[in-house]
C-alpha cells in the first residue's frame, strides 16, 4: 500500500482507505498475514476515518459476542430417543417384499 | 462465548460407531452431549423457542438417519449445524407459504416474528440487560441468510471455513454474507454504541 495513492480522482474518494476499510474485518478475524495486518493497522494508526470504522466493527462484534447463551431447562434425548424408535421400527408391511424375496 | 468444539473429536467419532453398531446409549450421549448447542444456533434462527424445540429434535432425528454419511474425520457439531440450520432455513420459507410472511421480508430483508417469545426464554428480558435485548433485536431484524452467519460465527464461534462447510457455500461468499451483515447490525446499533465524533465508545 503506497501512500502516493491516497486520493483517487476518478472515483473521487481516498482510495487506500477504501482498501483498508474493506481489510478491516479481516485484521479483526485474524485473517490478514503479518505483512498486510501490519500495513492495515499503520494507516488505521493515522486515519482517523479507518479508526473509527475499526472501533466500531470491533465494538459490533464484541457486544454481539458477550450476548448470553440461551439455555434450555429440557433435556431432548428422551424424546429423540423414543422417536428415533418409533421410526426405525419396520412397520409389518416393509417386511413382506423381504420375506416374498428369500 | 459458549464451547466451541469445532474440530473433529474422537470421542464423537467412537460414539457414532457404536451408535451404527446398535449402542443406542451412544447416541443418547451425542445428544446430551451437542443439545445445547444446537438449540442456541436453532432458537437465535428462528426467534421462539416452540419451534426451536421441534427443530431441535428433528436435527437430531434427521442426523441419525443419516449417521452412515457421517464423515469420521469431520466435525460432528458443524455436522449437525448444517442439519439445524437447513431445517431452519427451510422453516423461514414455510413461513411464506403459510402467509406470515414473504420470502423477501423473511429470507431477504429480515424481520421481527410475530411468534417471538422473549418472556419464555430461560433468561428473560427481565434479568437480560437492555443492550443485550437491543442486540438480540438488531440480529433478528437481520435477512435471514446474514443473521445465520452471524450466529454460527459470532454465537456460536465457528469459523469461517465451518460456515462455510456447514452451509455449502464458499468461504468468499460467507466473508462477503458477514461483512454485510456487520455492516447492517452496526447501522442498527449506532445509536446504542452511540460513538463519538472521534471513534471514542460513549458510556452506554
Amino acid at each position: 500500500m503506497e501512500e502516493r495513492s491516497l486520493y483517487n480522482d476518478e472515483v473521487g474518494e481516498f482510495s487506500l482507505c477504501r482498501q483498508v476499510q474493506e481489510q478491516l474485518p479481516e485484521l479483526v478475524e485474524g485473517y490478514l498475514d503479518a505483512v498486510a495486518a501490519e500495513a492495515v493497522r499503520a494507516h488505521v494508526a493515522v486515519c482517523f476515518i479507518c479508526a473509527r470504522e475499526l472501533r466500531e466493527i470491533e465494538i459490533t462484534i464484541r457486544v454481539v459476542e458477550t450476548l448470553p447463551f440461551f439455555e434450555t431447562s429440557r433435556d431432548f434425548a428422551p424424546s429423540i430417543m423414543a422417536a428415533i424408535d418409533v421410526q426405525t421400527r419396520r412397520p409389518w408391511y416393509r417386511w413382506r417384499p423381504r420375506l416374498r424375496g428369500r | 462465548m459458549p464451547p466451541t468444539p469445532n474440530s473433529p473429536d474422537p470421542r464423537d467419532a467412537s460414539l457414532v460407531q457404536r451408535t451404527l453398531a446398535g449402542d443406542a446409549t451412544a447416541y443418547d450421549r451425542l445428544i446430551r452431549r451437542y443439545q445445547r448447542q444446537v438449540y442456541n444456533l436453532i432458537y437465535r434462527m428462528v426467534g421462539n423457542t416452540d419451534d426451536a424445540d421441534d427443530l431441535v429434535q428433528e436435527t437430531f432425528v434427521k442426523a441419525y438417519g443419516a449417521l452412515r454419511n457421517f464423515r469420521q474425520d469431520a466435525s460432528f457439531l458443524t455436522w449437525l449445524y448444517k442439519i439445524a440450520s437447513n431445517l431452519s432455513i427451510d422453516l423461514m420459507r414455510s413461513r411464506r407459504t403459510r402467509g406470515a410472511l414473504s420470502l423477501d421480508e423473511e429470507i431477504e430483508t429480515g424481520h421481527e416474528p410475530a411468534d417471538t417469545d422473549r418472556s419464555m426464554s430461560p433468561e428473560g428480558s427481565a434479568v437480560r440487560g437492555a443492550v443485550a435485548d437491543i442486540v438480540d433485536e438488531a440480529i433478528m431484524a437481520l435477512p435471514g441468510k446474514y443473521r445465520t452467519v452471524i450466529v454460527m460465527r459470532h454465537i456460536q464461534g465457528l469459523s469461517i471455513e465451518e460456515i462455510a462447510e456447514a452451509l455449502d457455500k464458499p468461504s468468499g461468499t460467507i466473508k462477503t454474507h458477514l461483512f454485510r451483515a456487520r455492516a447492517l447490525l452496526r447501522e442498527h446499533l449506532r445509536p446504542v454504541l452511540d460513538l463519538d465524533s472521534d471513534g471514542r465508545e460513549k458510556p452506554l
